[in-house]
This record gives C-alpha cells, sequence and structure tokens, in this order.
C-alpha cells in the first residue's frame, strides 16, 4: 500500500516539479528561492498526500502550498538567507528579443505587495478560477476580484512606462 | 491563461514571454520522498510525545543527548587558521587534523545533538574581526543564534555581526542530503557516497570562480553586487562524500531590516562582509562541520 502511494506521489511530482518551480519563480523572482519553495511544497504534499489523494484535489493543495510556503518566507525577519549552493542565476539575452519582456515582468511582478502578486500569478499564470483561488489563499471571492483588478491595472501600468520611457527619449 | 480574465494587451504579451530560460532542476522526487519521509515521522513523533509515557522518554534521549555531547566529535581542538585554508600544495584538502578525535562518524544524529555539536563547530571555527561580536538574529528560529534544524533539511545557522566598521550578517549551511539523481539499472534513486557523480564545476561566469580538488571536492566562490551598495560572498563546499558547507556573508545586518510585512531592499552597513573570502573559505573546509542523517 506505502510502495503504490510513493508510486502514485513519484509519478504526480514527476510530472509538476516543473510546473510547481515556474510558478513559485513567478512568485519569489529567484530560482533558487523557487526551487526551496517547490521542496517545501512537494514535501508537505508527500506527508497529506494519503488524505490529499483521497480527496482528489491534489493540484489545489499544491498550489495552496505553494503559496503559503512563499507568503510564510515573505514575512520571515532573518532575511540574510538566501541558499545559492552553486550558482547564481545570470540572465542572458536571447536572440528572440523575449528576454526582455521576461525581465520586465519578473520586475513588475515583483513590486507587486506579496499577496497581490499571489493573486496575479494563480488567476492568470495558473489559470485558477477565483473560487479556487479564495481557497487558496484561504481569503473571499471579493477580496480575488478587487486584487486581480488592482494587480492587473498595476502590472500593465509598471509594464508599460519602460516603452513610454523609450518612446518619449526617440521623440527628441 | 484564465480565459475569463480581461487581461490588458502589455501584460498579456509579458505572461506569454514566459519565464525564459530556466536552470536545470536540482530536486529529485527520490530525494523529496526521503525528505517526506523524514518529516512524516517528525509529525508522528510530536504527536506521540503528547503521551505521558513519551514525555518521559523524551526526558530520557535529552539526558543520554547531554551525555553523549562530551564525547561528541568536533566538541575539542581550536578552528583552522582563517587566514591559511589548510589545502596541500597539490590542491588536494588536506587530511584531517591529528588532534581530531578518532571517534567514528555517525550514521545518524539526532538533531538536539547535532545543533550542539555544530554550535560548538562553530565556536571554534569561527574567526571574527577584532572587535566582533555575535548577535542573535531577530525572528531567527528557536531565537538562537546558533545552528538549527531545517524543515527541508540540514543545518542552518544564520547570525548578525558586528563591529567597529558596522553590522554584517552570516549564514551558514550544512547539509548532506542534496545529492544528485543517480539512475541504477534504468531506476532513479538518491545517491549513495559510493555512487555519487564527480562534480563538475559550472560553466566560467564573471562573478564565479571553482576549483575541483583532487580528492574529488568542489569549492566554489561568488562574488555579487547587489543594489545599494550590498556585497554578497558565498563560498561553498561539496565534498566527495555528499556532505555540503555553505558560508555566506553580507555587509548588512538581518537585524537592520525593519520588522514590517514588507520590508524594504536592504542597504549596506560596512564596505564589505565582516569575513573575508579566505575566512569563509577556511570555514567552509572545516571537517567539524558536517551533517549526518537525522534519526
Amino acid at each position: 500500500m506505502a510502495e503504490d502511494a510513493d508510486s502514485d506521489f513519484s509519478a504526480y511530482a514527476g510530472a509538476r516539479v516543473g510546473a510547481l518551480r515556474r510558478s513559485a519563480y513567478l512568485l519569489c523572482g529567484d530560482w533558487h528561492k523557487a526551487e526551496d519553495l517547490t521542496q517545501t511544497t512537494l514535501v508537505k504534499l508527500y506527508v497529506a498526500w494519503p488524505r490529499v489523494q483521497r480527496a482528489e484535489r491534489v493540484d489545489a493543495y499544491a498550489r495552496a502550498t505553494l503559496v503559503r510556503a512563499f507568503l510564510d518566507d515573505g514575512r520571515r525577519r532573518w532575511r540574510g538567507e538566501r541558499p545559492t549552493r552553486d550558482l547564481p542565476d545570470l540572465p542572458t539575452p536571447d536572440p528572440s528579443g523575449g528576454w526582455s519582456d521576461r525581465l520586465d515582468l519578473a520586475r513588475a511582478l515583483a513590486r507587486l505587495p506579496a499577496r497581490m502578486r499571489a493573486v496575479v500569478v494563480l488567476r492568470c499564470w495558473d489559470d485558477l478560477s477565483i473560487a479556487e483561488t479564495a481557497r487558496a489563499l484561504d481569503c473571499s471571492e471579493g477580496t480575488v476580484k478587487s486584487q486581480t483588478s488592482r494587480g492587473l491595472a498595476l502590472l500593465r501600468q509598471l509594464l508599460e512606462e519602460p516603452a513610454r520611457a523609450t518612446q518619449t527619449e526617440g521623440d527628441h | 491563461m484564465s480565459s475569463d480574465l480581461d487581461i490588458p494587451s502589455s501584460v498579456l504579451a509579458a505572461l506569454r514571454g514566459g519565464v525564459g530560460e530556466e536552470p536545470p532542476l536540482r530536486l529529485t522526487v527520490p530525494d523529496l520522498i526521503a525528505r517526506g519521509r523524514r518529516a512524516r515521522r517528525g509529525r508522528q513523533l510530536r504527536h506521540a510525545a503528547g503521551s505521558l509515557a513519551t514525555v518521559s522518554l523524551v526526558g530520557g534521549v535529552a539526558a543520554t543527548s547531554v551525555a553523549v555531547l562530551h564525547s561528541s566529535p568536533g566538541t575539542g581542538g581550536g578552528g583552522r587558521s582563517a587566514a591559511q585554508p589548510s589545502r596541500s600544495a597539490s590542491g588536494s584538502p588536506t587530511p584531517q587534523s591529528s588532534a581530531e578525535p578518532a571517534v567514528p562518524p555517525p550514521a545518524t544524529e539526532p538533531p538536539a545533538r547535532a545543533t550542539a555539536r555544530l554550535d560548538r563547530a562553530l565556536d571554534a571555527a569561527l574567526r571574527l574581526p577584532p572587535g566582533g561580536r555575535r548577535v542573535r538574529v531577530t525572528g531567527s528560529p528557536d531565537g538562537r543564534a546558533g545552528a538549527f534544524y531545517a524543515s527541508q533539511g540540514g543545518y542552518k545557522s544564520v547570525l548578525d555581526i558586528v563591529d567597529p566598521a558596522g553590522a554584517g550578517n552570516l549564514f551558514i549551511e550544512v547539509d548532506g542530503t542534496r545529492r544528485a539523481s543517480c539512475r541504477t539499472a534504468g531506476t532513479e534513486t538518491t545517491c549513495t557516497a559510493d555512487s555519487l557523480p564527480a562534480y563538475q564545476c559550472p560553466a566560467p561566469q564573471p562573478n564565479l570562480s571553482c576549483t575541483i580538488f583532487a580528492d574529488g571536492t568542489m569549492v566554489t566562490v561568488t562574488r555579487q553586487s547587489e543594489a545599494h551598495g550590498v556585497i554578497r560572498w558565498t563560498v561553498s563546499e561539496a565534498r566527495p562524500d555528499g556532505n555540503s558547507v555553505l558560508a555566506t556573508a553580507l555587509n548588512y545586518g538581518a537585524n537592520s531590516v525593519p520588522q514590517v510585512k514588507n520590508p524594504p531592499d536592504p542597504v549596506a552597513q560596512r564596505p564589505t562582509p565582516p569575513l573575508t573570502i579566505a575566512q569563509l573559505t577556511a570555514l567552509v573546509h572545516d571537517p567539524r562541520l558536517a551533517y549526518y542523517p537525522r534519526n
């Protein structure tokens, strides 16, 4: 029985670890921290696996755990920690030009308050419904709606700022 | 992307750009399962500790741990000179000093004993700047300046160092479980010390130096400059037995960050971090800073 559960968990973790890490990266903006958050999430999921699997809400549990781990991490006082066992990930421009957009997105997301960022990532990136997002963040659906609206407006403003600045420079 | 949302076109374009090139994933499923099992065992133990019988048992174990501490490895001898990290001329780490007690390393170790052992090792190995003192970081786990067990595995220590030049921060991590994934007969497993693949230095980067010594030990040094004059020096040592020690020093103190919900970015409080690269290297090379799986 335990082996079956491990096998199911292995299959799930193997399939979802990449997606979870990408979500974590959008939340925290740091690949190393994203990996730690993903690890925390999957370890907690493993502990709760029999219960969560029976309830058939594995994805929802994983998303909620990831977001809570991210929010908890932000509350810690000892912010000197930034595990970098191997290498800092230095951005390298890609020839397609997409790098600039991604950098802008990461920077703009980083300027949103943590909970607002979580709402935007869950709604727009992970494609969760309002109800699912509210459950993951343990808040009301009204809060999700207002935070999404404000978050997207702020993101738009932040993302369009550099473009406007460039345009203005070009006009002169 | 959510279809029921009115996403502004600029945001949509940025979201479609994705997250870009991803660094290699270091998490392995066997490692996650091993950590999950430990977490589950710990949880069961905490539940069990609620009963009176278990309380007395825990008391007995604690007493035993205290007694064992006096003979634990790493409690004797002073640290190496920070200015002279012990590397032989051939570039191979020197064998352990003969002053090290000839006690075989334990296969497993309870966290209470490990944190006490690592505290003592840090006391001996840490060379503070003249006039420097260690300061507990507000809000650190257990309210301690010493080592603590991290739920993700391994032991960590976070402390501020304050000397006449200002406040700085030191973060140390000792871990032995984050090993590469080994594939044996088509099955992916967590590597054992014997099957651990040789370390390979990452691709060259301007702020990184990496050395692999004759015995297979890999030491990497990164020097990062961040916003507001913050400098971050990190030295990590990955040992052939799977142990790894990482030390990061910053030129700002964690206590200086205001305790608010979303604190602002840190600002440099001294010209350079409180420990030099040589001191950090000596620290991570100290054999007393070692991890044994918890039991």
